[in-house]
């Protein structure tokens, strides 16, 4: 027999050869992308987890900042408010009309005055309310409160169209926004607060400035929770900011004051 | 006698028919098919071997139409895999499609007593391209599906490898036989054997997966 038949036989056999091979490397490269799909669903299980653990947190810290905030409020402002009414009313001279009718004139001013500090504080900030009204008025609500307490000046500039995002990243920014601005006011001594946002096509930039004396970034990074223990450690706000796909940078010189910017991607 | 009817294919042919009938219960819904088709195989096999055997008559026409019967059934299969029901209606027209040439193929081209090995090459190609067109599908689906207990994965896995092996073995059909004439060296049937066992060890474990899946 010819040796060419042989050799025509032999190349049938290994073509034969060749295409399985072929598909037993399809069926391996098929069972490793699937293994590898399977693998990308549990971390990505693992991130939503973590992302639903990190806003029910944040959501159960706003509404312990608003408890502080309004106990603060009663204690310090409306109580003494109602406290002063009541020494007014309790030192009324019944036999003096003219002192009489300025102490009565006194008490209600200074009830009126409690009555409207409590209608304020019923607008108090809750995570329901936040998502209600955005962002933007969350924070200028926030400046606003900061500007009625005294002992410091805030300013809050919008360049832009306003774009609402999702409602969890707001929450989450509005949880980074107010842990700055209690950070500001305990320990910054600044005098003057000011919030800008950008609002570009692509991209949202919350800037909070203050002229406060500034710290070593490096130093606080070591101790990243504040005096008290509680509230969002540096660290926990990048944490936060990194979970929602923003950017959050820290620019501070001792005695100069201290610039944060966070950075939020619009089509994320 | 019965020694070159039960070679190895029929040998895989008949182990697979008794498997599926433990293996494949009431639950198991349309794979239940693979029952009366794998009886429809080996049914094929014995009448083909008495036909040549016993009549000493040409038996070609008979896995012609067994040829028909299997390619359709594995077309329609596959439609019914869920990874591919939005493209149920493509498999249908082709099946149709496959069965008209087969037809046409069977009557006026190669004919009934000539294997018809244009069509069975045809099958080869489409039945690979299927199986390929599922497994990404099946990778392209949002959720995991641990395709090691997915029934349809291992038959389109079995069909791949018959196919693939087939394609190349029955284009060289004659060649083989003429070779086989001339050296007694078997190369047809030993690589047939083996893509058959290929073929029905995949097809075992797709009804191992039916049952538990469907338990």
């Amino acid at each position: 027999m010819p040796p060419a038949k042989y050799q025509i036989v032999t190349a049938i056999v290994v073509t034969i050869i060749v295409l399985l091979l072929a598909g037993f490397f399809i069926l391996i490269l098929v069972a490793y992308i699937n293994q590898r799909k399977k693998k990308h669903l549990e971390e990505k299980s693992v991130m939503e987890s973590l992302f639903n653990q990190t806003l029910l947190q944040t959501q159960l810290e706003i509404q312990e900042q608003t408890l502080k905030t309004i106990s603060q409020e009663i204690h310090d402002n409306i109580g003494q408010v109602l406290s002063l009414a009541k020494l007014n009313l309790n030192t009324i001279d019944m036999t003096n009309p003219g002192k009489l009718l300025e102490k009565i004139n006194d008490s209600k001013q200074l009830v009126s005055k409690a009555i409207q500090d409590l209608r304020d504080l019923s607008k108090s900030l809750n995570t329901d309310n936040i998502v209600s009204i955005g962002l933007q008025r969350a924070i200028e609500y926030e400046l606003d409160m900061i500007n009625k307490a005294g002992g410091h000046e805030t300013k809050l500039e919008i360049n832009g169209d306003i774009v609402r995002v999702d409602s969890q990243k707001e929450l989450i920014i509005f949880r980074i926004m107010q842990e700055l601005l209690n950070n500001i006011i305990k320990h910054a001594g600044a005098r003057l607060i000011k919030v800008q946002a950008i609002y570009l096509s692509n991209e949202l930039e919350l800037i909070v400035t203050d002229d406060g004396q500034g710290f070593d970034l490096e130093l606080l990074n070591r101790n990243d929770k504040n005096e008290n223990g509680s509230g969002l450690g540096i660290r926990n706000m990048h944490n936060r900011a990194k979970l929602i796909g923003a950017d959050l940078n820290f620019n501070s010189i001792t005695g100069q004051g201290t610039t944060v910017k966070l950075k939020l991607p619009l089509n994320s | 006698m019965l020694k070159s009817l039960f070679n190895t294919t029929v040998i895989a042919e008949y182990c697979t028919f008794i498997a599926s009938i433990f293996l494949l219960r009431r639950k198991a819904t349309i794979w239940r098919l693979f029952i009366p088709l794998l009886f429809i195989t080996i049914s094929t096999e014995t009448i083909g071997w008495s036909v040549a055997y016993f009549l000493k008559k040409n038996n070609q026409w008979i896995f012609n139409v067994n040829l028909l019967i299997n390619v359709c059934f594995s077309i329609w299969l596959f439609s019914k895999a869920e990874p591919l029901k939005n493209v149920k209606k493509v498999l249908n027209t082709a099946m149709a499609l496959f069965m008209g040439f087969g037809l046409c193929n069977l009557i006026f081209i190669q004919g009934f007593w000539k294997y018809n090995t244009i069509t069975d090459v045809l099958s080869s190609i489409i039945l690979a391209i299927i199986s390929c067109y599922f497994f990404i599908t099946v990778l392209k689906e949002e959720a995991f599906r641990n395709l090691f207990t997915y029934e349809y994965f291992w038959f389109a896995n079995g069909i791949l490898f018959y196919s693939l092996g087939s394609v190349v073995l029955y284009i060289f059909l004659d060649y083989l036989g003429d070779f086989y004439k001339e050296t007694k060296i078997n190369v047809y049937g030993y690589i047939n054997y083996g893509l058959n066992v290929l073929f029905y060890g995949s097809l075992v474990i797709a009804f191992v997966c039916r049952q538990r899946n469907t338990k």
